[in-house]
């Protein structure tokens, strides 16, 4: 299997079109990088700058966000060529399993997308500290730093469910244009979901029940109890990264009883999410055919 | 030793039955010729040999191996070119081939490899222009790429699907002989189809007919010449008396043709002379009469068809 991960990334480093992508998001980087250092202090108070590069940080996690979606578009047409072409062939007739050549393909998805992303925050917070933008998640936190690894570590898992599901799609989805559609639908999808069923569920539960001008504290105790039950279901964590972190129910402090359990939800989903994603995927791939 | 053998190998697509309980074997040193029309399964048992397709019923072994994770393994001595050739579009043949190495594991004396290969299939210039991509190669050329990255690996099981799809005439005669080298000198094994039946004959040792997903035939070259020297052909001055003659004689088996008379295989040619001479007629020409492999497979099928 070593020689076929070796294949791999060595067809990522081969491929223009992967580095036009990291091209890219670095642009896009320095372009916010530089709306928000050129914010004159005369017109906005400093640390509202640190609240839009937080902000634009923060909602780059989510999976409809342009740098995710190019990076996701990246990876979803480097592995619908390798299918397009045939080149897949060569892999099955060097004597691989279909599950090697699945997982190999997992995992050089996966290091492709880490390093997008990667780069697209460390230009962000690399030319923000350059140029005295302060980048925090909750400054009331006494450990503010891993609060916000904490915070980008959870990010990033997310993001690494979307790319097994995107090479999921790409495997199965044998037609480079299909699987492009299907990426990008369900990138959009998966937000959208999530705000509508977010709204009809508070409007039932809550809204609906409750006077909120008498039964204020109840409907915010009932508001309360919804998302520590939807904070179990990707679509409403990934929800939480698209929105502002002046959120409400949004979670900032993970260190708090509050935050570890948030923790603790999100790690046991996702591993879970992850293991049926990508075993169930490599089982389904091990038994169709290829083009 | 049996390269590859399948017993009742079925593959269906919903409705289709692509495949049809094919059970057939391809031995050590054999050029097998796998003749079909479009469509007749060719293309699906290649896939299936190979790995891209799973059958729906049925076994197959291969190198005597049918353990599905021993088999996979035993692979790496398979190279195949199916269908089209496997090649990144985006990439110069050089950068093709050198992702081939990098799968094979072949990292000593790469570019020696590389150069070698691509001299054996005659695409020694692209050293030379090395960062034309392939989207702009001809398809003859394409063809001959894939071909280099199936050889690269030294197999001993060579598999190719329609070899000859985009070669010119002298593309053609180079595959056939470099084919016949890696057989003869090399001892590959090699599984060929091919459209192009004048060509496979030139070629194949042995031969398997497939129709409408069915294996009608297996016949090695020897016995299908056998079966094909059908009739002598006597080429006479006048081929109505020279007919009429034969009949009075008493010869059976004659037919009437524009040069002569043709004479079922087993009839004395000497005899025929002598009686052809004695009633004042000039032999001109005797000719053995041969069907072609393209004749005789148009036949089978027929029969297939009418049975």
């Amino acid at each position: 299997m070593a020689k076929l991960i070796r294949l791999e990334f060595a067809r990522l480093l081969k491929d223009k079109m992967i580095l036009a992508v990291l091209i890219i998001i670095a642009v896009i980087a320095i372009v916010n990088w530089a709306f928000v250092a050129g914010i004159d202090a005369e017109w906005m108070e400093p640390e509202y700058r640190d609240m839009i590069l937080r902000d634009t940080i923060s909602s780059s996690f989510q999976l409809s966000s342009t740098p995710y979606i190019i990076v996701a578009l990246g990876t979803i047409v480097f592995i619908a060529k390798d299918i397009n072409h045939g080149t897949i062939r060569n892999k099955l007739i060097a004597g691989y399993s279909k599950l090697e050549i699945y997982f190999s393909t997992l995992l050089t998805a996966a290091v492709f997308t880490l390093v997008g992303m990667l780069l697209f925050h460390g230009i962000l917070i690399g030319f923000g500290a350059i140029s005295g933008i302060a980048v925090y998640i909750d400054t009331s936190v006494a450990n503010d730093g891993n609060n916000l690894l904490i915070y980008c570590a959870i990010g990033y898992l997310l993001i690494m469910v979307a790319a097994s599901m995107i090479v999921f799609i790409g495997l199965m989805v044998k037609n480079m244009a299909g699987a492009i559609i299907l990426t990008i639908v369900f990138l959009t999808f998966v937000l959208v979901l999530a705000l509508l069923l977010e709204g009809l569920l508070e409007f039932q539960l809550i809204y609906a029940r409750y006077d909120l001008f008498t039964q204020a504290q109840e409907a915010e105790d009932a508001r309360r109890r919804l998302h520590e039950v939807l904070d179990y279901f990707y679509i409403f964590q990934a929800l939480k990264y698209s929105t502002s972190l002046f959120n409400p129910t949004d979670i900032t402090n993970f260190y708090s009883t509050e935050g570890q359990a948030y923790l603790a939800k999100v790690l046991s989903t996702n591993a879970g999410l992850l293991a049926l994603l990508n075993v169930g995927g490599a089982f389904l791939f091990s038994r169709t055919d290829l083009k | 030793m049996t390269i590859l053998e399948t017993n009742n190998l079925c593959k269906y697509y919903r409705k289709t039955h692509a495949l049809e309980h094919v059970s057939m074997s391809i031995n050590e040193g054999d050029i097998y010729g796998f003749v079909g029309k479009n469509g007749a399964g060719k293309t699906t048992l290649i896939r299936i040999i190979t790995g891209v397709a799973e059958p729906t019923r049925g076994a197959y072994s291969l190198f005597g191996e049918s353990n599905p994770r021993k088999r996979t393994r035993l692979r790496a001595k398979i190279a195949a070119v199916v269908e089209n050739p496997a090649l990144n579009l985006g990439l110069s043949a050089y950068d093709n081939l050198d992702l081939q190495c990098v799968l094979l594991g072949i990292n000593k004396d790469r570019k020696k490899v590389i150069a070698a290969i691509l001299e054996k299939v005659g695409l020694a210039s692209l050293l030379i222009s090395k960062r034309k991509k392939v989207k702009n190669f001809s398809l003859g050329m394409k063809q001959r790429l894939g071909i280099a990255m199936a050889l690269i690996s030294n197999p001993d099981f060579l598999v190719l699907d329609e070899p000859n799809n985009g070669l010119d005439p002298e593309g053609i005669r180079d595959m056939r002989e470099l084919l016949l080298k890696l057989n003869r000198e090399e001892g590959i094994t090699i599984l060929i189809s091919s459209h192009i039946l004048s060509e496979l004959s030139k070629l194949a040792t042995r031969y398997g007919f497939i129709d409408k997903g069915k294996l009608i035939k297996e016949i090695t070259a020897e016995e299908l010449n056998r079966a094909n020297r059908k009739a002598t052909l006597f080429k006479v001055n006048e081929p109505s008396k020279a007919y009429d003659t034969l009949i009075a004689a008493g010869f059976k088996g004659i037919e009437r043709v524009d040069a002569g008379v043709l004479i079922a295989n087993g009839t004395s040619v000497s005899k025929v002379i002598t009686a052809l001479t004695a009633s004042g007629l000039d032999v001109l020409a005797v000719q053995e009469q041969n069907e072609d492999l393209e004749q005789y497979f148009m036949e089978m099928i027929g029969g297939a068809h009418h049975g």
